[in-house]
């Protein structure tokens, strides 16, 4: 479950010292290691001007250096496959005010993420957060599969609370902070994240309900279905190779779908029974209700 | 036969940003890029480098390919997977590709005489000009200045765009069945980051703060200007109550009214 790391620092920590630290001591691939970096990111959270000069500075360039693709996100820093940014959290009120936007924010959607994450309360009273986990490796991963969701508890997520996440595993909804609130978050961002799924659940059913648009997997999608209606006779053999070989099974399912648009109905009907023998059921099972029908019905792949 | 390369380098060189009316010579040169099934073989170099590297990721956006980002324009191939709930305006001036096999059916609305980008009015309605079938590789012109369009999309269709960057502030989003007006959102994201800053700034209360919020009194998009008024409140009551004179000259009627209002209850 995610764990609520009870540290302490009385120094400043800055982005620098955090980003030389981490990349010489911290094995992100090791939980344990990450969370011996809490003090850390705690001190780094000392720092009473970190977002209020950061902020000046994108104010005064008018965000024209951002890089990041939401308005209620603020980049901080990066180190080899980790990034710092901090994140604001508006208040029911500062919503229904039209001050913040509803659509930015996945309040009251549990979610897991498909990165591990360390986040400390910087400022405002925090959210309230109902904790989950569950078993990725017993997931296929489509949509309206039931997942076995296993409730671990609630946090008021406050100021100086330092709390990590690990990556499909634990899964949190966050309801609104009564006032404004502001976290620093530590994001781990090494390659196979790019790899890995991330879900949104239906408590009540306890089903896997979608993926986020955003997701790297998603867009990688995209790419993919573009090349089934656009592609030339060079495509074919990228995605067929895409359909055996890639590791995400999202990708290799959209691949054969996108194959099967583009081939000569023998050439779909080939690889979609060779599909039938991937490891992962998400692809094996449509590999084999594909083969019950005529191939070019081939519309969707979720 | 213009590859991405070459088409990248005519644009800057033919397109005026200065006169968008330039942006409408630019149709010959997609029309020979699209014949050449350029957009296919750039698909492939993304798809190359992910058989190389399965982590690789592209500038993907959702549904989205983006092809080139250039001074003032920009090229991209879209996933069209579904309707959107509302008729959007558009910010700037297009030219939309079917690049699939399916043509793109879509629907065009005429803005009212008396729209105003900036200044949103839900008493404005759209008026529904004629429905057109845009059969793959033709292009069509999206004129984002005075008409309104809605695609159609019963089955997804990748699409090319060529767009000038936005040139208004905001994107009105009108009701699908009465045509009237029911939201306006930025048409650009650093507005909407500008408008949270100058509130978070305003909540964080931190004196330095005031030289940024006051250097944003001048930006072009009036709810920047409106929340950095509101910031500078939260702030130093003097500099806001300067601010609010400031406003009430506005050249935006919303940021003049709100400005006088504000002023009126505070005395």
């Amino acid at each position: 479950m995610a764990r609520v790391l009870d540290v302490g620092c009385d120094r400043v920590v800055s982005i620098a010292e955090f980003v030389e630290h981490v990349e010489t001591q911290v094995d992100l691939r090791d939980l344990d290691s990450v969370a011996a970096a809490a003090p850390l990111l705690r001190g780094l959270a000392n720092d009473r001007r970190l977002v209020v000069d950061r902020l000046n500075r994108q104010v005064e360039h008018l965000f024209r250096r951002d890089t990041v693709a939401s308005a209620q996100v603020l980049y901080l820093g990066e180190g080899r496959d980790f990034y710092l940014r901090a994140n604001i959290w508006p208040s029911q009120h500062e919503l229904d005010s039209g001050r913040m936007s509803r659509n930015a924010f996945a309040y009251h959607l549990a979610h897991d993420h498909n990165y591990s994450f360390m986040t400390v309360g910087y400022h405002g009273p925090g959210y309230r957060t109902e904790l989950y986990d569950y078993d990725h490796d017993r997931v296929s991963g489509y949509i309206g599969e039931t997942v076995d969701l296993r409730y671990v508890g609630e946090q008021h997520f406050g100021m100086g609370m330092v709390m990590l996440y690990e990556a499909s595993r634990d899964v949190h909804t966050q309801h609104p902070p009564e006032a404004l609130s502001v976290t620093l978050n530590w994001m781990i961002a090494t390659p196979e994240v790019r790899l890995r799924d991330q879900f949104f659940f239906d408590l009540e059913r306890r089903q896997l309900i979608d993926y986020p648009l955003e997701l790297d997997g998603s867009r990688r999608i995209s790419v993919l279905r573009m090349a089934g209606d656009i592609g030339n006779p060079d495509t074919l053999q990228l995605l067929h190779d895409l359909a055996l070989t890639h590791p995400c099974r999202r990708t290799r399912l959209a691949a054969c779908t996108s194959f099967a648009r583009l081939a000569p109905a023998s050439e779909a009907r080939a690889l979609w029974q060779r599909a039938c023998d991937d490891p992962e059921p998400m692809v094996a099972l449509a590999a084999r209700r594909q083969l019950q029908e005529p191939v070019d019905a081939v519309t969707s792949i979720d | 036969m213009p590859c991405l390369d070459d088409l990248v380098e005519r644009i800057d060189r033919d397109f005026d940003r200065e006169h968008l009316a330039s942006f409408w010579t630019l149709e010959p040169l997609l029309a020979a890029f699209v014949q050449h099934q350029h957009a296919a073989a750039l698909v492939n170099r993304e798809l190359q480098q992910l058989c190389r590297d399965p982590s690789y990721m592209g500038d993907w956006r959702p549904n989205q390919l983006m092809l080139h980002r250039g001074r003032g324009f920009a090229l991209s191939i879209w996933w069209f997977e579904r309707e959107r709930r509302y008729l959007h305006t558009m910010p700037y001036l297009g030219y939309y590709v079917p690049l699939g096999r399916d043509p793109l059916r879509c629907t065009r609305y005429a803005l009212p005489g008396a729209y105003d980008n900036a200044v949103f009015d839900p008493g404005l309605r759209i008026e529904r000009i004629g429905r057109r079938n845009v059969q793959p590789l033709q292009i069509l012109p999206l004129h984002g200045d005075r008409d309104v369009y809605h695609f159609h999309v019963d089955r997804p269709v990748p699409v090319l765009k060529l767009t000038t960057a936005a040139f208004h502030s905001l994107e009105w989003l009108f009701d699908r069945d009465t045509g009237y007006a029911v939201q306006a959102n930025d048409s650009e994201l650093s507005a909407t980051q500008l408008r949270i800053a100058a509130y978070l700034l305003g909540q964080l209360g931190d004196a330095q703060s005031l030289g940024p919020l006051q250097g944003l009194l001048r930006h072009r998009h009036h709810a920047v200007r409106w929340a950095a008024i509101q910031g500078l409140g939260w702030l130093d009551a003097d500099a806001a109550r300067a601010a609010l004179r400031q406003a009430v000259q506005d050249e935006h009627p919303h940021l003049r009214r709100a400005a006088q209002r504000t002023l009126d209850a505070a005395s």
